[in-house]
């Protein structure tokens, strides 16, 4: 199984890509904005036919793409369902992306999709279960993907793995790489009342074959706040702070800023991307 | 059944039914400056609104005519009694208008259920392939739905849509026979009158003989096969 998750494009090496779209479909192809690559739902690319694949087609002749799973439910403790591994690999082989994701999270339960990322007990159990599935798609789509760590609203009295070990034991074992989303981390450290700078300090970039951005919202619960991963709103100052003292330790990577809410202009998600790219580009001259 | 198992069983009945998770699972949450329960809630509102908007978007024209309120309601009640089965929301509320004849408020807009079968069609049109048959006996096409309702299920998508006044629909003017067709890309909806659906009828018994109405639905892509 080759390793391609350590995407090294062409050019500069600091590539910086937005979600797409439907609302962007025409936007991108007249205006092809200076961004790296694009991202998708998978999906969203699971239907046999309609207008959004002949899109998606005449897009991917211009940029690379990155195809990222919200529904593989790799927590499931039922195993992975063989339909929706088929999709997925059809996906993969019609689109040949280059980057490749899914979350460490569930969503089937008994058959049932509960149309969320929903969190694991952290246990020997529970890595068990999860390196098991990932090799299960893995070996279906024979290649590797990157996982994404989840952003977290609670956790389990029987959790015995911190996240990040979790995370690194299962890449450990089954040769995925990691998606780490910036704003996750952040949203999950503010909820668990843990340290974001901690965890972005310890996470190996070698690990690192995308970073994720994204914007997220705050709510008030009987006086409490709580983070929300909305992906509709700007990155926070806050998660670019994260994403600069990451970046600085690790190395420019491919970074791709989500929206999936209240989904502005294309111009909006444009100029994210190309902050990301200046965050990059800035501290690789402050190293010449 | 494994701890795993267990916790997953557990918050997907939470997840599902709504309302105070059991005690088992509140237990086996860490609470903090939110109670366990607030915890899950974020979860069970996650799913109800998510799967609520995917069905109100799917359904834009029903809405017109009961409301947002009434079709959050509604839609609320099929997700907890038929949850989605595949992680693929494109094919999630295609049993939405068998729900709803069994549904007793919706005896305030009988039509209801055939103008949700309509969208339901388009919809389902809009993300399949188009089909190539040329061969076999006529039949109805596998790129067209017909829906034949009690209800003039046409005029009221026009006036759903805005093509025409609401007052220009007169629902006891009989019921009207409406054909979804994929074709070259396009979804079209279209009429057919009484002798086309008898034609349809007689199709399916095997008993229609050639005649110009087959070519003519034919060429409007409601049949297919070879004439």
């Amino acid at each position: 199984m080759s390793v391609d998750y350590l995407w090294q494009p062409k050019g500069t090496g600091r590539p910086a890509g937005i979600s797409l779209k439907t609302e962007h479909f025409s936007d991108i192809l007249t205006s092809r904005p200076a961004v790296d690559f694009l991202e998708v739902h998978a999906e969203n690319y699971m239907t046999e036919g309609g207008a959004h694949h002949r899109y998606l087609e005449e897009i991917c002749a211009h940029y690379a793409l990155s195809v990222h799973g919200v529904g593989m439910s790799l927590g499931s403790a039922e195993g992975l369902d063989p339909a929706h591994v088929a999709r997925f690999k059809a996906v993969v082989e019609r689109y040949r992306p280059t980057i490749v994701s899914e979350h460490l999270a569930w969503s089937v339960s008994g058959g049932t999709y509960l149309n969320d990322l929903l969190p694991l007990p952290l246990t020997v159990e529970s890595l068990d279960v999860v390196v098991r599935n990932i090799d299960t798609l893995q070996q279906a789509i024979g290649r590797s993907v990157l996982v994404e760590n989840p952003s977290s609203y609670l956790s389990f009295k029987s959790s015995e793995i911190p996240e990040l070990e979790f995370l690194v034991r299962l890449a450990e074992r089954t040769g995925a790489g990691l998606l780490m989303d910036v704003n996750n981390v952040y949203v999950s450290a503010r909820n668990m009342e843990t340290s974001p700078e901690e965890y972005i300090d310890a996470v190996p970039a070698s690990l690192i074959g995308e970073v994720h951005l994204a914007g997220h919202a705050v709510k008030n619960i009987d006086g409490v706040e709580l983070r929300i991963d909305d992906h509709g709103s700007a990155v926070s100052p806050d998660v670019w702070a994260l994403y600069e003292r990451l970046i600085t330790r690790v190395g420019p990577k491919p970074t791709l800023v989500e929206w999936d809410t209240d989904i502005p202009p294309l111009s909006i998600l444009v100029a994210e991307a190309e902050k990301a790219k200046a965050v990059m580009n800035a501290l690789e001259a402050a190293h010449v | 059944m494994s701890d795993l198992a267990r916790i997953q069983a557990g918050m997907k009945a939470a997840i599902v039914k709504g309302g105070e998770p059991d005690t088992a699972l509140l237990e086996a949450v860490v609470a903090g400056k939110l109670t366990s329960a607030q915890r899950m809630r974020v979860h069970q509102n996650n799913f109800r609104q998510t799967l609520t908007s995917a069905l109100l978007a799917i359904f834009p024209v029903a809405q017109v005519f009961v409301g947002e309120a009434f079709m959050k309601g509604v839609a609320g009640k099929f997700i907890t009694s038929e949850p989605p089965g595949a992680p693929m929301l494109s094919a999630y509320g295609a049993t939405f208008a068998d729900f709803l004849d069994g549904f007793p408020p919706v005896a305030q807009a009988p039509y209801l259920p055939d103008i949700v079968r309509l969208e339901w069609a388009v919809h389902e049109l809009q993300v399949s392939n188009e089909h190539v048959v040329d061969e076999g006996p006529v039949r109805l096409s596998p790129n067209a739905r017909v829906i034949d309702s009690r209800y003039p299920v046409l005029n009221l998508w026009m006036a759903g849509t805005g093509q025409i006044p609401p007052e220009a629909v007169n629902l006891k003017a009989g019921g009207q026979c409406a054909a979804v067709v994929l074709a070259f890309g396009e979804v079209r909806i279209m009429a057919l009158d009484s002798a086309e659906k008898a034609l349809l009828v007689a199709l399916e018994a095997g008993a229609a003989k050639e005649d110009a109405g087959i070519a003519r639905m034919l060429d409007m892509g409601v049949l297919a096969g070879k004439a």
